[in-house]
């Protein structure tokens, strides 16, 4: 794969790919960690996708996967659900938009990057299921949970 | 209120031309090693204005004993781990205890409590009116067989029998609890000396003396964490678990110092950009900085004209602010501080300086027909386009 090859895949995907590690991490730095381990792994991988979407879904699997493996490593030190949100990356326009986007990220990183994949990507159950090495009634579980609990922060007014 | 709310505030966040740069130099197995980590606790433009209260109180007789006094150089200590990494040994801490320390108080009679796993004294306070910082040495019960060197915890805070938890941006209690971390002290294999920082929230602060409680319902690390596939979940390796009859609980009388908070409340200005400085404590600088709307805008249109899936080129300005030597003042990771009048503050580490120069770069390149903004921090070299630069006086 050439230079020019290598550009093109990362402008076409790696903003798809950092705001799902963003979602999952939480902050900039470690999802710009997880953007460049998931390029490097595509740029060393010789793999002939039928189309852009087989190649995004492929990053998108690299990526939740080094995402775990960044909660479940010894560097990543803190409790999952304590790392500060990095709010330097976040412009909200309205009230309605920080409130939920501040639920989101309080759920469970497992419950975030199944809500992202879904409500954010567009990706069927079945695809993201793929996607995070799980099944499909796993997720279904995972979404309603976590439908669950964005209900009970942000009351009847949230819409899903 | 829906999902799309979700969705447009992920619309405008994207990867820094920056991180384009550098994946595109090290796709090579030559070029692997450069991977590094990128600054997080960047003096930000956060959303709101902050006003800090005028501050009146006792002062506390400083002195300089217990827990700090080991902290004291905590910045300075690394830790090599398993995997060849080698870091902080607390990432996540960037206080700078030895500007600190000088003003902690001990306390007259260390309160102690103790459960079959871990063993815990709350010996010292820092509390300057807003942010109170907790001292805590430490050691498990039942030694430290697996040779641990940093261990999390997580606590309630009671203060004069009301408890509070902590605040974050719109008032959203994110986390039910407080949480501070332990490190081991050198050369010792089962002494640990620990801290919890802890931002008060409005109606939590107080300026005279008041008993702090302050219970550990956890003591956990992450340098043995082990992740279950089943049920896709990361496990910590507790220590102590958070049930009931575990609870380690810790009360002491803690007197706010406002003195140790100098009023600054100054503001500089140019080109739009404006910088605006609160007060200084020795634990921290209040602060806000912001930038035109109109960078969002340009923003915001090129995500909507087409780079959706693309590279962003639209100028992303982020401000860097350095003391009178030309250092980078680190900017604090936390959320934004509550203040009095309903709106939200940032914060960086303490300075003694004089005037402050405010830089404020293009977060997309490293340089650009301006020129560039140039420094090293604990990451390493950092280089980003020039946008402006313009000074603060902050007077004696």
């Amino acid at each position: 794969m050439n230079d020019t090859q290598m550009a093109l895949i990362y402008d076409k995907f790696s903003s798809a790919v950092y705001r799902a590690a963003f979602a999952y991490c939480k902050n900039s730095a470690d999802a710009e960690d997880i953007v460049q381990e998931t390029f490097i792994k595509r740029f060393r991988t010789d793999i002939d996708f039928p189309d852009d979407k087989a190649e995004k879904a492929w990053l998108m699997k690299v990526a939740a996967n080094k995402c775990r493996d960044m909660f479940r490593s010894a560097r990543y030190r803190y409790f999952y659900n304590s790392v500060p949100l990095d709010e330097a990356e976040l412009v909200y326009e309205t009230p309605e938009e920080s409130a939920v986007y501040h639920a989101v990220m309080e759920l469970p990183p497992k419950y975030r990057i199944v809500i992202h994949l879904y409500y954010y990507e567009g990706y069927t159950v079945t695809e993201t299921a793929k996607i995070i090495g799980k099944s499909e009634t796993a997720v279904q579980t995972q979404l309603y949970r976590a439908q669950k609990l964005l209900k009970k922060s942000l009351g009847e007014e949230m819409c899903l | 209120m829906n999902m799309n709310d979700y969705k447009n505030v992920t619309d405008r966040i994207y990867p820094s031309g920056k991180c384009r740069e550098e994946v595109m130099n090290m796709r090579s197995d030559n070029n692997r090693k450069k991977i590094k980590h990128r600054p997080m606790g960047k003096v930000i433009a956060a959303i709101s204005v902050a006003v800090v209260a005028a501050c009146g109180g006792t002062v506390a007789v400083a002195s300089r004993l217990g827990a700090f006094d080991k902290l004291s150089d905590k910045r300075n200590r690394t830790i090599t781990y398993d995997n060849g990494y080698t870091g902080p040994i607390d990432k996540f801490d960037r206080n700078e205890y030895d500007k600190i320390a000088p003003h902690a108080v001990k306390f007259e009679e260390v309160s102690h409590a103790e459960n079959d796993k871990f063993s815990v004294d709350l010996d010292s306070a820092y509390y300057d009116g807003l942010e109170m910082i907790l001292g805590f040495t430490g050691e498990m019960t039942n030694g430290n067989e697996e040779g641990l060197h940093q261990l999390g915890f997580t606590a309630t805070l009671e203060i004069n029998g009301e408890q509070y938890h902590p605040k974050s941006y719109d008032g959203q209690n994110l986390m039910t609890d407080w949480w501070g971390t332990f490190v081991i002290d050198e050369g010792e294999s089962n002494s640990f000396t620990g801290s919890m920082t802890c931002i008060l929230p409005c109606e939590a602060r107080f300026d005279d003396t008041a008993e702090v409680k302050v219970t550990l319902t956890s003591v956990w690390s992450n340098e043995i964490s082990t992740y279950d596939y089943d049920t896709d979940t990361p496990h910590s390796y507790y220590i102590m678990e958070g049930h009931d009859d575990g609870r380690l609980e810790l009360s002491e009388n803690v007197t706010a110092d406002t003195s140790l908070v100098r009023q600054i409340n100054k503001t500089a200005e140019k080109d739009g950009f404006y910088f605006t400085v609160y007060s200084i404590s020795p634990a921290m600088m209040l602060c806000r900085g912001g930038y035109p709307e109109s960078y969002d805008i340009a923003m915001r249109e090129e995500i909507k004209n087409g780079t959706e899936d693309g590279c962003c080129h639209a100028v992303h300005p982020l401000m860097f602010v350095f003391d009178e030597d030309g250092n980078l003042i680190e900017g604090l990771p936390i959320n934004p501080i509550d203040m009095p009048d309903g709106e939200w503050a940032s914060a960086s580490v303490s300075t003694d300086s004089k005037t402050l120069t405010i830089k404020v770069g293009d977060k997309n390149c490293q340089s650009n027909e301006n020129g560039s903004i140039e420094f090293d921090d604990r990451y390493g070299h950092q280089s980003f386009g020039y946008i402006t630069e313009f000074t603060l006086d902050l007077g004696e």
